[in-house]
């Protein structure tokens, strides 16, 4: 057999390239074929892995059953870039829904649907985006943690690399600080504590946007985009206006794209909360200068830490005062705000004109079906249902959040805030310690999955810290529960898990209860 | 803003294509032109007639029955589908649409090589598939072959991201034998054939990587034949280079004379042994008219070129939408056989009707066998236009006339593809699409006419 000698550089790279997580990938099927079930597959696993959001599909069902547009133009060629229609559409969302900013002196900054690129999902968006300003081998910047599938996005096909920066900001010095007291945990704690060589007690306060650490690795690296995705996934943060600002005019001074991923805009759950709906915004254009919101009146119990900020979020064209320019992007997609991940409907928006020139030029290598276009059109058209289901939507994730929290505090686990998205991050570190020592048989897939990995961790240690995490994900997994582990998502120290809350009660109670059960028979053993 | 500023940041993939000379950017103002101000037989009579886009409309009313979903979709349309494609859409494909229609029923001697559903990848159409196989047999520069005239989006679906050159091995047979004479520039097209020498000689200038195949061919309708194809399988094997064969007109054939040739795919003439090097692609946009729903797939029984392809399929995923409606047409086999057999003999019947109004026009074409198209030949009308009106400055470019006849026509409100992007070896040939409703059709054979014949006075 051949194999592959006759491929190209491109394909060979993709095919030796382990697949880094390949045991996830099996553990899904494995657990997508034995799905858990009340009545009748109590035994079956729990993913709560997959950032999906099914809470408000009644409230979206009657949308999708009847199609009142749909007609046999609908089967013939499209426009490049989508239907004009729909990109009006897009345009309305955009500046009615997700942006607050009136360019009242400014017309020309209204979103205008020719700013609007519409494509089969964000991810052929990104991966094009990616190209649009990378070479191969030269780098994106993104704030850690961050979503895994920027690397294969920018890797992938184009070579691109991604550095993260790290955001997370700790409080370093203080073991006994209000958290740790109120927390309910084990007495063992502190004795773990002294146990540790490691700073495994150092709390995440918060995140930033570190101006020094970007400025560093630009001095160093080839860089040529940033992308922020904020809301951020995995931990749910809300980026401060104020820091986002900063980053803005520092990537116009350095004359570096800045790519603002929104994707989970629609998808805040925090009280305190900007819906970006017309309803809600009482000082559309005056408050972008002040300081972050801060909820400090939020009752989250233990468990969480409460000093992670509550920021508000303003999208990226807010900050901008509706005036982007030629350097900073937008993109995002009905994915996640609208829980359509299955139709792939994603759309890029800016005010550059050969940037959309470009995109619009490769668009047939990402159209977006047509009968999808139709469906969007119907959904968000029609202004009083669109409210309706953001807010519902808006509701109901903040009650499943609610219900997570309350139920990880139940069992004693910790978690850091979080103000948006389908997830939170629970923090198992403490349990780290405590497995038992294992042979190195399970290196083979941790070993060179890191040939992407520029992050500032030492390298020659990346296997030892996140062995324990994967090793401890493997006990979940056979406990019948995943969680996606910190990792993959460029986390600055092992024991962190991305959990999604966005299922029903009953499998985000069941799942955090074997968590639990690991976690804590570790945590006491 | 000058070119040193206007790109900036870009990557030089980007800057490449943006600076690339717009070729065919005539073409484009102009089919937008037309799609604004569309021929209308009652509201619109002065309309621009496109005659351009190969869709095919005629059988939307067949089909109308199974796109309707139902009144209870299931939640599961919103979510994440399996990575490849919906199962049973794969089932389906492998089953229903390969095995018994594509392949005509054919089952091979051997049972391990029957369709597998593990080994067809569902996708968001079959352009982004195309691209991104050009990029797993290639690198930038690295070129593939294909017979000409072929479908001019190959050249860009290879170039745009990942650079690969498209080369064209001449397909045409002139009646006179004599391809080197340029003199002879009106002997008739008498047939199409895969030459290995041509073949041999592009392969030995170096760096080719793949050989496409569109069978049956776009623009012409053309079926290749099943020996000829064998032998550039074997050709292939030999160089170790891979053949991807582009069917997608392969259940648009409408054989209206005994003389064409019959239609199998490379699967049949292989015996369904494609082994490492043969690989299928196809979609619902042409044979199921639904080429705005974005549904393509890929065949193949490597399992490693399979690999590659499924753990880049996030780029291209198939939307939830359009692969349910794909299920629901391919799972009632009686509707599928009878939308097959509805469709081409709309085809056939299209196809006769547009040739008979030619033919009274006396404008020369050639026969086409399937697709949603034939090739018109209007050399003989260049020769007419004076060599002043070469206003391009493209005295060496024998295309250049053919471009002031596209424009003519055009200005005639009717838009037709020109040969040069098609790569026919000599200038004045046109591609018509004919699956559209029957005044269309005759009201833009009719405008061409005008312009062709009053030329040829």
């Amino acid at each position: 057999m051949d194999n592959y000698k006759s491929f190209s550089k491109n394909a060979k790279k993709i095919l030796n390239s382990p697949i880094c997580n390949n045991k996830m990938q099996t553990a899904h099927y494995t657990a997508m074929e034995n799905l858990f079930c009340p009545e009748t597959n109590k035994d079956g696993y729990i993913s709560l892995g997959i950032a999906e959001n099914i809470l408000s599909f009644d409230v979206m069902k009657d949308k999708l059953s009847v199609d009142p547009n749909f007609c046999q133009r609908l089967t013939q060629y499209s426009d490049m870039g989508g239907f004009k229609d729909c990109r009006q559409s897009i345009a309305n969302l955009l500046q009615n829904h997700l942006f607050k900013f009136k360019p009242i002196n400014n017309p020309e900054l209204l979103v205008n649907y020719k700013q609007i690129i519409l494509a089969n999902g964000a991810t052929p968006l990104l991966e094009n985006i990616f190209n649009m300003f990378c070479d191969q081998d030269e780098v994106a910047l993104i704030p850690s943690p961050m979503f895994p599938n920027f690397i294969p996005f920018a890797g992938q096909r184009f070579g691109v690399k991604i550095i993260g920066v790290k955001s997370e900001v700790y409080n370093t010095n203080n073991n006994n600080n209000n958290n740790n007291n109120n927390n309910n945990n084990n007495n063992n704690n502190n004795n773990n504590n002294n146990n540790n060589n490691n700073n495994n007690n150092r709390e995440i306060i918060d995140f930033e946007l570190n101006l020094e650490e970007f400025e560093k690795l630009y001095q160093l690296h080839p860089v040529k985009l940033i992308v922020l995705c904020n809301p951020n996934n995995p931990t749910g943060y809300i980026f401060s206006k104020k820091q986002i600002k900063k980053l803005i005019d520092w990537c116009r001074e350095k004359k570096v794209h800045l790519l603002s991923d929104e994707i989970y805009a629609l998808s805040i759950f925090n009280r305190n909360y900007c819906s970006g709906t017309r309803e809600d915004n009482e000082n559309t254009n005056n408050d972008f200068d002040n300081e972050d919101d801060n909820d400090n009146n939020n009752n989250e119990k233990d468990g969480a830490n409460n000093q992670i900020p509550t920021n508000s979020f303003s999208s990226i064209y807010d900050i901008c005062k509706g005036d982007m320019g030629e350097y900073i992007h937008l993109v995002s997609s009905f994915s996640k705000d609208f829980g359509l991940n299955g139709f792939r409907a994603g759309y890029f928006y800016s005010q550059n004109q050969d940037v959309l020139r470009y995109l619009l030029s490769t668009s047939n290598y990402y159209s977006c079906s047509n009968i999808v276009q139709s469906a969007l059109i119907n959904i968000i058209e029609d202004k009083k249902y669109l409210c309706s289901f953001i807010k519902e939507n808006q509701k109901r994730l903040t009650s499943s959040y609610k219900f997570a929290t309350k139920t990880l505090h139940q069992f004693n686990i910790p978690y850091l805030k979080s103000s948006a998205g389908l997830f939170l991050t629970i923090d198992l570190r403490k349990c780290l310690n405590k497995l038992p020592e294992l042979n190195n048989n399970n290196n083979n897939n941790n070993n060179n999955n890191n040939n992407n990995n520029n992050n500032n961790n030492n390298n020659n240690n990346i296997n030892c810290p996140f062995k324990k995490e994967i090793q401890l994900w493997e006990l979940l997994f056979d406990n019948r529960v995943i969680v996606n582990p910190g990792k993959l998502c460029y986390f600055d120290e092992p024991g962190f898990y991305r959990l999604i809350f966005t299922l029903s009660n009953e499998f985000v109670y069941n799942g955090i209860e074997r968590i639990s059960k690991v976690y804590n028979q570790l945590l006491n053993s | 803003m000058d070119l040193n500023t206007q790109f900036e940041g870009f990557s030089d993939n980007a800057i490449r294509l943006l600076s690339a000379p717009k070729g065919n950017s005539k073409l484009a103002m102009a089919h937008f032109m037309a799609m604004s101000y569309l021929y209308n037989s009652k509201d619109n009579p002065n309309g621009y007639i496109s005659l351009g886009i190969a869709e095919n409309v005629l059988s939307y009313d067949v089909l109308k029955e199974k796109l309707d979903l139902g009144m209870a979709p299931p939640q599961s349309i919103t979510q994440y589908s399996e990575i490849g494609g919906i199962p049973e859409l794969r089932e389906l494909i492998a089953e229903q649409l390969l095995q018994n229609q594509v392949f005509k029923g054919y089952r091979p001697p051997n049972e391990k090589f029957l369709v597998k559903k593990e080994q067809i990848l569902v996708s968001g159409g079959v352009t982004p598939l195309l691209e991104n196989v050009f990029n797993l047999f290639c690198n930038e520069g690295e070129k593939c072959i294909i017979p000409s005239p072929f479908y001019p989006s190959f050249v860009y679906d290879a170039y745009q991201r990942f650079g690969v050159k498209v080369i064209a091995a001449k397909s045409e047979i002139f009646n006179n034998n004599n391809n080197n004479n340029s003199e002879e520039e009106d002997s008739e097209i008498i047939d199409f054939h895969l030459d290995l020498n041509e073949f041999e000689s592009l392969y030995n200038q170096g760096g080719v990587k793949m050989v496409l195949l569109c069978n049956p061919n776009n623009p012409t309708g053309y079926i290749f034949k099943p020996t000829e194809i064998k032998k550039l399988v074997e050709w292939c094997q030999k160089k170790k280079i891979h053949l991807i064969s582009d069917e997608i007109y392969a259940l648009s054939v409408f054989n209206t004379e005994s003389t064409t040739n019959q239609f199998k795919s490379v699967y049949e003439i292989l015996e369904g042994n494609l082994g490492e090097y043969v690989h299928i692609l196809n979609g619902f946009s042409k044979d199921f008219c639904l080429n705005g729903y974005r549904i393509g797939y890929f065949y193949s029984q490597n399992e490693t070129v399979f690999q590659y392809m499924i753990s880049t399929s996030a780029f291209y995923s198939c939307s939830n939408i359009a692969q349910y409606t794909a299920i629901n047409i391919l799972k009632d086999r009686e509707y599928l056989e009878r939308y097959i057999k509805t469709n081409q003999s709309n085809l056939k019947e299209a196809y006769e009707f547009a040739s008979n109004l030619l033919n009274q026009y006396s404008i020369p074409f050639i026969k086409s066998s399937s697709g949603v198209f034939l090739s018109l030949d209007l050399r003989a009308c260049l020769k007419c236009i004076p060599d002043g009106d070469d206003h391009e400055n493209n005295n060496q470019d024998k295309f250049s006339k053919e471009i002031i006849l596209w424009e003519k026509i055009f200005k005639n409100k009717v838009f037709l593809n020109s040969g040069k992007l098609c790569y026919f070896e000599k200038p004045g040939f046109f591609r018509l699409i004919f699956t559209l409703p029957k005044d269309f059709v005759e009201q833009g054979i009719k405008r061409i006419a005008n312009v062709y014949n009053s030329l040829l006075k």
